[in-house]
């Protein structure tokens, strides 16, 4: 029942979703811009001494951009409920409120996943004139963008529930997103950054949703490192889930 | 300046600070993140050398005119943000029925407190890089003025469309944050028919690109070019905003 639930909410986000169709072409316009830059950059920049070929930068960056795009700004729409009074008429919802608000946004998330897939693919394959997956590694890199994707949207989900102790949340959501780009690994690949910051970075959620998956096309990965991987995001997803689920319960108790 | 703007932006810093703890906490984190952003940068430039003919400095210099024109683009002319809410859900006939100008009104009408971080942020990068000898203490701060011109009139005419076509409000959003993607990132790295783009449809050069080859090569085109542009883009946002206005009132 509770299942059905969740199923017909999911899909009703993808409809909605399909539904704002000029917002997403709207990203998808962003994501070609970002794309763009950062393919510009890579071609002003000598490259000689490292070890990593632009085309795989491209990629990189592709990969990354994809799935941040992709994550919904459900911390906006948590944020209005508190700005417009609303929340209290969803508690009164005989569903759970965090549940309820995460698979909407996972079923949006999908659509925009979908969608920016393609697009961001397709510049890449399209700029490089080359396609570097095997058809094990694009299934794994399919499965792990996902999960990131799901990832960032509890990561925003966090930042939506501060709205119980902050006005306002967009300067939290900007550190947030700093956080990511910088341990993450947004323009340059974690490869590149100081050896010291490879020991403790695979232990951030930041790594997982985008240089820590992305970064698998310029190493030779081995199936344990693809695990490694999908076991990573899955355990922040777990941990994420229940720490939001906490959060919104104290916020509640006040 | 009229007395009236003057008390409306003094009412938008005793609105600020009101709310002093978030006040401080929005410049502190606003600060933190620009500091990351730097930080990106510093790793960038650890690795490699240069981009096309920048270095660190040159990256820096357009950081903080980015920075600090934003900056006080949120607080002196924040409202800009707003006019397409005002007009949307007809808040505009409030700010119709003062006393002129409605134009200055509407920027006026807000200020957003993560502006000071900017404003520290680029202060900070100007004491880390030591951009404050001869003669970038006279031209950072002149560029930053224009910059903040610059930013609030695209934005203005961006916004203004809306009296046209009022679906367009997400498609602008999303103009602006690209704009702002492409102004965060150096911009000598584009050529050929892209640089023209950053020129009109994107004019990201005009704050970013212009002042630091003008800074770094004193040329006399570049400074034609950056007085022309900024003249045109002042232009365009007063007569977009104000035909659009005419076209809303006979409506």
């Amino acid at each position: 029942m509770a299942r059905n639930k969740y199923k017909a909410l999911f899909f009703y986000a993808i409809k909605k979703s399909a539904r704002a169709f000029p917002a997403t072409c709207g990203l998808l316009l962003f994501l070609f811009v970002c794309l763009f830059v950062f393919a510009h950059v890579w071609e002003y920049v000598d490259m000689s001494f490292i070890s990593i070929k632009k085309s795989e930068l491209l990629y990189y960056i592709a990969l990354n951009e994809w799935v941040l795009l992709s994550i919904p700004f459900i911390h906006f729409d948590i944020h209005q409920l508190f700005k417009k009074n609303t929340l209290t008429s969803r508690l009164l919802l005989p569903i759970s409120f965090v549940n309820k608000e995460l698979t909407e946004a996972i079923g949006k998330a999908f659509f925009h996943f979908i969608f920016l897939g393609i697009g961001a693919l397709s510049f890449a394959a399209l700029w490089t004139g080359s396609f570097p997956f095997t058809l094990f590694s694009f299934s794994f890199i399919l499965i792990t963008s996902f999960l990131a994707t799901i990832l960032g949207t509890l990561l925003y989900m966090t930042v939506g529930i501060f709205s119980f102790w902050f006005e306002e949340i967009l300067p939290i959501f900007f550190l947030l997103q700093q956080l990511l780009f910088l341990f993450g690994g947004l323009l340059l690949p974690l490869a590149l950054y100081p050896k010291w910051t490879h020991i403790f970075f695979p232990f951030l959620p930041f790594y997982y949703i985008l240089g820590g998956r992305s970064q698998l096309l310029f190493v030779d990965p081995q199936p344990l490192t693809y695990l490694l991987v999908i076991g990573g995001v899955s355990i922040w997803i777990v941990l994420m889930k229940k720490f939001n689920t906490f959060l919104f319960q104290r916020g509640l108790k006040g | 300046m009229n007395a009236a703007y003057r008390t409306l932006i003094a009412h938008n810093f005793k609105k600020n600070l009101q709310a002093r703890s978030s006040f401080f906490l929005d410049m502190a984190i606003m600060c933190i993140n620009n500091l990351g952003f730097l930080l990106q940068w510093k790793i960038f430039f650890l690795r490699f050398q240069s981009i096309g003919e920048w270095g660190m400095e040159d990256v820096a210099t357009s950081l903080v005119i980015m920075m600090a024109s934003y900056g006080s683009m949120l607080i002196f002319f924040g409202g800009v943000r707003l006019i397409p809410q005002y007009i949307v859900h007809g808040d505009i006939d409030l700010f119709l029925l003062q006393p002129k100008n409605i134009l200055l009104k509407m920027l006026f009408s807000q200020s957003y407190p993560r502006g000071f971080g900017n404003l520290l942020s680029a202060t900070l990068f100007i004491l880390l890089f030591r951009l404050y000898s001869y003669p970038h203490f006279l031209l950072i701060p002149f560029f930053i003025l224009i910059g903040t011109l610059l930013l609030t009139s695209i934005r203005l005419t961006i916004n203004s469309l809306i009296f046209w076509i009022p679906s367009i409000e997400e498609i602008s959003e999303k103009y602006i944050d690209a704009f702002f993607m492409m102004s965060s990132y150096p911009s000598n790295i584009y050529s050929g028919f892209i640089r023209l783009l950053t020129f009109t449809l994107f004019p990201v050069a005009f704050i970013t690109f212009l002042p630091v080859e003008i800074l770094r090569t004193f040329s006399l085109d570049y400074c034609l070019y950056y007085i022309l542009g900024t003249l045109f883009f002042l232009t365009l946002a007063f007569t977009s905003f104000y035909l659009g206005l005419r076209r809303y009132l006979k409506k």
